[in-house]
């Protein structure tokens, strides 16, 4: 990605598409993750009480969210935690390498942050010399690999085990040709357990940030934050602000719906409460906006700042199942990064909001009940509205209104269509119209609707 | 403007009318007979070992008898001095060659097998994690049904670190197949007492094993 020539989704989603096999798989993979987080959901008699209720705390706080972030600051400052505020990226990461510069640390081990993704940390320090290592194994996988994340839950589900055994063989040593899993992992874990031992600073993700308390809370299945924040003398905690939940009260609400809507598990391994630094420690947040007091000004895009990262929208996706994350060229993947891109810039990510046959079915998953669709329905309006729709779209949207508006027109229009199918289905189905690439059309029918209702209308009528 | 001043300008400028918090949320309780059928069931679904034993006497019984490894045994239990070491201060990179910790919970869950602990009952924070095996210990009357329940009591309480844990360090990031192990402990067993401590040690005897493991 990065500096290479821009190329949309379709034409990314085209190359994932090239391995027929690895689409299938990635495609059943995650539809069996989804069919895990149904089981567990069915599981709980009030599981559409629960969304509701997490969505209406979600709706609470941010509707009063500077008063939220301010009683945060407070307890958390009384906690003894460092409170920075960073209003976009680039001052994000120039607070990470300030506090790692204080403490002439060059070495850093970091667990999973989608926000880091966003703000491009690794490359802002890599520049700067310092090293930063990856410590989720997917996360370590693909760093590896020098590719970004391609799912905000699993990162590395795009890859084969036998590319992450090439992987681990030239950078871990690991014998050529091993591609057992449970070998693999224990590779891993031997080499990154020096880095823990040995890295004076850990960075951590937030998954909520407690306002009442000022405590935050890290979910993790690997304990690679623990292991990263416990052992570290300086524990850097990056949070984009909409985090923040009133009460731990809330969080017993939160922690039942994101691990079963995430990987179908009762809850993450380990969920982990950060209120004051241990004895010596120095313990800092980063409260980060980047872009996300804009979404939270923008009445009908507002509600994707409720997302919890559970990754269920993608694994639901037929989209996504089947384009892979990286088509979606942004650090969150799939239906809700497509409503969270545009927000940080219209063009470059102006394909995304319709990347999606808007079947709804990322809305029925969302465990804060985001109307994630119905979003990337109005993005599209908004996009069309500023110009930024490629011109083919644009003129075949335009004919589509022109004939959707005049009843004569479709009607020959729909006569027309149904000739060509039967006689010519190749001038439809051709290269030329980029639809029909992966579709076929279904064969014409007999007669026009108009005509079958007309006929059955005066059959009920006689 | 300072950083802190402008984020919260774009903040409040941006922010929608305010919206009520929704009343409190009661979840319904439905969910299973016997909280403490269902914790220990959940605990061996997401691959933990669960022997149920009688009282502290017994755990100290079990560490000295059954402890299947050799090597480091860390713990701060009171009730195990002599058996296993104290935890030791100063650098927690001095616990990198712990085999197996024992440490004392404060809440069980039914719903999720996740047991509360926090850092006065760790020792060292890092203790849970770096060991290669952990061992909770818990009374049966400590398990709760839901989370809300455990937050109620949790409520109010000043820690400066704590964590739920449930089960095993865990990866499925290669093909999504589970390995248990990952950078935190490769197993957990839990000891379930079905007396609390407090109430007086008696028997000694094993209340029964439950070595079932299954993911
Ligand atoms: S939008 Fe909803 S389903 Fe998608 S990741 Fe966020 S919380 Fe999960």
């Amino acid at each position: 990605m990065g500096n290479t020539a821009y190329k949309d989704h379709a034409a990314l989603s085209a190359g994932f598409n090239r391995d027929e096999g690895r689409v299938d798989w990635h495609d059943q993979t995650l539809w069996f993750v989804r069919q895990k987080r149904d089981r567990l959901s069915q599981g709980i008699p009030d599981w559409e009480d629960l969304r509701e209720a997490a969505s209406a705390i979600k709706s609470h706080t941010l509707s009063n969210i500077d008063t939220y972030l301010e009683t945060f600051e407070k307890n958390a400052l009384a906690n003894g935690i460092h409170i920075h505020w960073a209003p976009d990226a680039v001052s994000h990461n120039q607070t990470v390498l300030e506090i790692l510069q204080r403490h002439n640390i060059s070495q850093l081990v970091k667990s999973k942050s989608m926000l880091t993704e966003e703000c491009h940390l690794n490359d802002f320090l890599e520049q700067r010399g310092l090293e930063v290592t990856d410590t989720d194994l997917g996360e370590r996988i693909v760093q590896l690999a020098k590719e970004p994340p391609s799912h905000i839950v699993l990162p590395c589900i795009h890859k084969k085990k036998e590319e992450i055994g090439e992987l681990f063989h030239v950078h871990l040593g690991t014998p050529a040709g091993l591609a057992d899993p449970q070998q693999l992992t224990e590779a891993a874990r031997q080499d990154l357990r020096k880095r823990f031992l040995t890295r004076r600073a850990a960075l951590t993700g937030v998954n909520f940030a407690i306002a009442e308390t000022g405590e935050f809370v890290v979910c993790t299945n690997e304990g690679n934050a623990d292991m990263g924040a416990h052992l570290a003398d300086v524990h850097i905690a990056s949070m984009g602000f909409e985090k923040v939940i009133p009460g731990r009260k809330e969080l017993g609400i939160f922690l039942r719906l994101l691990a079963r809507s995430a990987t179908g598990q009762p809850i993450t391994t380990y969920s982990s409460h950060f209120a004051r630094p241990r004895d010596g420690q120095e313990l800092h947040l980063i409260l980060v906006d980047n872009g996300r007091s804009r979404q939270l000004g923008r009445d009908d895009f507002r509600a994707s700042l409720k997302c919890i990262r559970c990754g269920a929208c993608m694994n639901t996706c037929p989209v996504y199942r089947r384009s892979g994350g990286h088509s979606y060229h942004t650090a969150v993947a799939g239906p809700i990064g497509s409503i969270l891109a545009p927000n940080l810039d219209m063009a470059q990510f102006k394909d995304l909001p319709f990347a999606s046959t808007l079947c709804g079915s990322c809305s029925n998953v969302c465990p804060v009940k985001i109307n994630i669709h119905e979003q990337l329905y109005k993005w599209r309006q908004v996009l069309v509205r500023h110009g930024h729709t490629d011109t083919k779209k644009t003129a075949a949207m335009k004919a589509m209104a022109y004939t959707l508006s005049r009843p004569a027109l479709l009607n020959f229009a729909g006569k027309s269509l149904r000739f060509a199918l039967r006689y010519a289905p190749l001038a439809i189905n051709n290269p030329l119209n980029p639809w029909y690439r992966q579709r076929d059309m279904p064969a014409a029918p007999a007669e026009t609707f108009a005509a079958w209702y007309h006929k059955n209308r005066k059959g009920a009528n006689r | 403007m300072t950083r802190r001043e402008i984020f919260l300008d774009n903040v409040r400028k941006n922010k929608p009318k305010s919206l009520p918090l929704p009343a409190q949320f009661e979840p319904d309780r439905n969910l299973f007979a016997d909280p403490v059928e269902s914790f220990v069931r959940m605990a061996e679904t997401v691959g933990t070992k669960v022997l149920r034993v009688n009282n502290e006497t017994a755990v100290r019984d079990y560490v000295e008898t059954e402890l299947p490894v050799k090597g480091r045994v860390i713990s701060p239990m009171e009730v195990l001095a002599g058996l296993a070491e104290p935890v030791p201060p100063g650098l927690p990179h001095m616990l990198q060659d712990c085999e197996y910790a024992i440490l004392r919970g404060r809440i069980g869950v039914a719903e999720n097998a996740a047991i509360w602990l926090t850092d006065q009952d760790m020792g060292q924070r890092v203790l849970p994690f770096i060991t290669q095996h952990l061992c909770l210990v818990l009374a049966e009357d400590e398990v709760v049904a839901l989370m809300p329940d455990a937050y109620a009591q949790i409520a109010d309480d000043a820690y400066g670190f704590g964590t739920f844990i449930a089960g095993p360090s865990k990866t499925a990031d290669i093909e999504q197949s589970l390995v248990i192990g990952a950078h935190g402990a490769r197993s957990l067993t839990i000891l379930l007492m079905n007396r609390n401590a407090s109430r007086g040690a008696d028997q000694l005897m094993f209340a029964g094993h439950n070595n079932h493991m299954s993911q």
